[in-house]
């Protein structure tokens, strides 16, 4: 079965065309990546799947899971399993991270009809996968982000990612900023979270993210569009030319 | 901001450097808002020249007035740098010529 | 007679016909400096818009025609006392008139009613009532027609938090409150207010001797049928530190007025509030700090929401003076519009005649952040929901300024819940 449709995607963002027919499938249990260089039009894909404002889709379509993403408004793709692990985390004074942790789980699952859990379950499941992942109990009470280091950040993607069991996880330039060690760490949580039932979008500027989470598919993003597509090995064909050298490949 | 200023945006920076011992600073901004959209913003400082700013020009030579003179130049260069050039020349006369004899 | 003269002698009326029914005593040494606030009130008359202080709040407008029309005696007080969680020592002042207990009271405080003051005063109460709150139409009003209130001094460093709860049923009430900190001594005191009804006018004055420290809270809960008018005015020596913080839900009229003098060397004053409103309630934070000496420290965060019709106003205005060099002075000024019905005003104003200074405010009226509202909402939160807790952490930032737990923990609740209504006003 198919987890995400794209077809012949184009966006527009501030009147501007971002994406000028993108076309990609990925069926539940793989792993896909996403490479690209700069301005390729990476994170406007990333943007338009969790549903942000200002990202109009002015041709073609999304499918997940057999259905119309479009009309779904961010918080209702989340419920759904869909989880975006964001490039650059936002910070929100005054919120402490587990406050906001246990409410995003709640509303998600109040959305589904689920039962909410009380404070005490919250908090064990949190210290489950904040252990898994090296985040310390104290980052927890701070405000969310707020004064973390990038590495610090980026493992919290990766706790909330943990802790929503997603269906659909996109991962954006997750590996930017990293040290080696931190790197290997959020792999580690990546890996962990593999499953039949589940699809991952890895999107990357670099291949060195791809020694870690091995993918299934790798699909090179260019002006908008896909313009080349093979196994794990194209990442290292990428690494040895270049982006450029594999578009003049390509075309 | 009025009720229908949707998405309306406003900053305000405003800088004063106090020269001397015989000045004063006022700033009043006014803000009103009735749009939940708009955006208003004002920043206010208010400061003298800095020692160390100052006795990094002197230990270069630089004498004490021209020193004043090279620090409020730059202080006011964020500003002057947006008019049209023949007016900045203009402009920056002038911030020479009201310094002269403040300084003590 | 025109309409104006008629509130304001419908008032001094009304205290002097209370006054008689309740022989209040009428001590000597008062008899002139009263005479002068009954002028002062008379000449003055009731701010209105057109004093650039009073600009956004319409006092006169409040008040006329209102507060005789405000039948007295009604029974309103099913209030929640903010401070229930924080173990205190308690004294309710309901229309100015308060119980002064003869024990009980904690080590190193004395207290005074002031609805007693008469010829055996004691000497700290005669030098210190009404000589620092300034002369200005409203607080003269609650010096000429005070029907009662608290005087306290404290002598010592003190533990037990003192919380004055304010009640009132009367249709138009004027109250004072002293309170003179010795040097070296410390006092945590929390004010509440209900809900009311008509007017009430608080005027309070602070002393802090050299090296003394207050910790001031007050809270108060949304009262939409009472205009509250509460002038502060505060007197700070050197080394002094006074932590104030002021939070609101409103009430038809509300205005919270803070003068400070930081009067000698290394005086400090930090100031935080936040103001959370929805309805059609009104309120007003105004603010003046007065660095007069060297080497003084003022810092303010104030923080506004408004929802539904109503407004909120901060006005706040510094004033280094000449040879106040080595001062610092910060002040931050954010509101926030739930609706398009609703209004936020700031003004800040920076009066700076000294060289050597610190000063820098900052004041902003904004919707909430768009990054953050997307970021809420792609992990699972409803839009409503996501504004609520971006609003939350808004107010969080005011609320860690205090330092006591329970305190902390008692306003962050009362805003909470002040929260919640004026989301509901919005939708």
């Amino acid at each position: 079965m198919n987890m995400l449709e794209i077809e012949n995607l184009h966006v527009v963002v501030q009147g501007q065309e971002i994406l000028k027919g993108l076309s990609l499938v990925i069926r539940t249990g793989e792993v896909h990546a996403i490479m690209g260089p700069n301005g390729s039009g990476k994170s406007t894909l990333s943007y338009t799947l969790a549903g942000r404002e200002g990202y109009e889709i002015t041709e073609g379509r999304i499918l997940y899971q057999g259905k119309n993403l479009a009309p779904l408004t961010p918080e209702e793709r989340a419920t759904r399993g869909m989880f975006l692990a964001f490039q650059y985390p936002v910070e929100i004074p005054g919120v402490t991270t587990m406050n906001f942790l246990k409410t995003a789980l709640n509303a998600q699952r109040r959305a589904r009809g689920e039962k909410e859990l009380d404070a005490m379950s919250v908090l064990k499941s949190v210290r489950e996968a904040a252990s898994a992942l090296n985040v310390p109990e104290e980052m927890l009470r701070r405000a969310l982000n707020v004064g973390f280091s990038g590495g610090e950040k980026k493992r919290l993607e990766i706790l909330q990612m943990t802790l929503f069991k997603p269906l659909l996880a996109i991962l954006d330039e997750t590996d930017s900023g990293l040290d080696i060690d931190a790197l290997k760490l959020v792999a580690g949580g990546v890996n962990a979270l593999r499953a039949p039932d589940r699809a991952m979008l890895v999107i990357t500027h670099y291949q060195r993210l791809l020694d870690y989470i091995v993918p299934d598919r790798v699909h090179v993003l260019d002006k908008g569009r896909i313009v080349a597509e093979g196994g794990k090995e194209l990442a290292h064909e990428l690494e040895a030319k270049g982006y450029a050298g594999l578009a003049r490949d390509a075309a | 901001m009025h009720p229908r200023a949707t998405g309306a945006r406003n900053h305000t920076q405003c800088d004063s450097l106090l020269i001397g011992k015989e000045c004063g600073a006022h700033t009043v901004p006014y803000i009103e808002c009735r749009n939940p959209s708009a955006q208003i913003e004002h920043e206010a400082t208010t400061s003298k020249i800095a020692d160390d700013q100052l006795f990094y020009c002197l230990s270069r030579g630089i004498g004490q007035e021209e020193a004043v003179a090279l620090i409020v130049n730059g202080f006011c260069r964020e500003v002057l740098q947006q008019l049209p050039m023949e007016f900045a020349v203009e402009a920056q006369k002038l911030v020479g010529i009201s310094l002269e004899g403040s300084v003590g | 007679m025109n309409e104006r003269a008629t509130t304001e002698e419908f008032l001094l009326q009304d205290f002097a016909a209370d006054n008689a029914s309740r022989a209040a005593p009428r001590p000597s040494w008062l008899d002139e400096r009263r005479r002068r606030a009954v002028q002062t009130f008379r000449d003055e008359g009731i701010p209105n818009r057109r004093i650039e202080q009073w600009k956004y709040t319409d006092l006169r407008g409040a008040l006329e025609g209102q507060v005789a029309a405000v039948s007295p005696k009604q029974i309103l007080h099913s209030d929640r006392n903010p401070f229930a969680a924080v173990s205190a020592f308690q004294l309710s002042i309901a229309d100015g008139c308060s119980q002064v207990p003869s024990s009980q009271i904690p080590l190193g405080i004395e207290m005074f009613d002031l609805g007693q003051l008469d010829d055996g005063a004691p000497d700290w109460v005669r030098q210190n009532y009404g000589e620092v709150l300034s002369r200005s139409a409203m607080g003269e009003a609650s010096l000429a027609m005070m029907r009662g209130g608290i005087a306290m001094r404290v002598t010592a460093v003190t533990t037990p938090p003192v919380h004055l709860g304010f009640l009132q049923e009367a249709n138009a009430v004027h109250c004072r409150l002293l309170l003179v900190m010795e040097p070296g001594a410390s006092l945590v005191l929390l004010e509440s207010h209900g809900k009311g009804r008509g007017l009430i006018n608080l005027g309070v004055e602070l002393v802090l001797e050299p090296n003394a420290q207050l910790t001031h809270v007050r809270l108060a809960d949304s009262a939409p049928d009472a205009v509250q008018v509460e002038e502060i005015g505060m007197r700070v020596a050197r080394d002094a530190r006074y932590r104030g913080h002021f939070s609101h839900k409103g009430a038809r009229l509300s205005r919270l007025e803070l003068a400070i003098e930081l009067e000698g060397e290394g005086a400090e004053a930090e100031l935080s509030g936040a103001i959370v409103l929805g309805g059609k309630l009104h309120a007003d934070v105004t603010t003046h700090i007065d660095h007069m000496a060297g080497k003084t420290v003022s810092r303010q965060l104030f923080k506004n929401v408004a929802g539904g019709n109503s407004r909120a106003v901060y006005q706040g205005k510094i004033t280094v003076r000449k040879g106040a060099d080595g001062s610092d002075s910060r002040q931050t000024a954010k509101a926030v519009l739930l609706g398009t019905r609703a209004e936020a005003d700031l003004k800040p104003e920076l009066e700076i005649l000294a060289d050597d200074v610190k000063c820098a405010h900052g004041a902003a009226v904004g919707d909430l952040d768009a990054d953050s509202l997307f970021y809420l909402r792609s992990r699972g939160l409803p839009e409503n929901e996501a504004r609520r807790l971006l609003i939350h952490g808004f107010l969080e930032e005011v609320v860690l300024e205090i330092d006591r737990d329970d305190v902390r923990l008692a306003v962050r609740d009362f805003l909470e819940s002040g929260l919640a209504k004026a989301l509901e006003s919005v939708s």
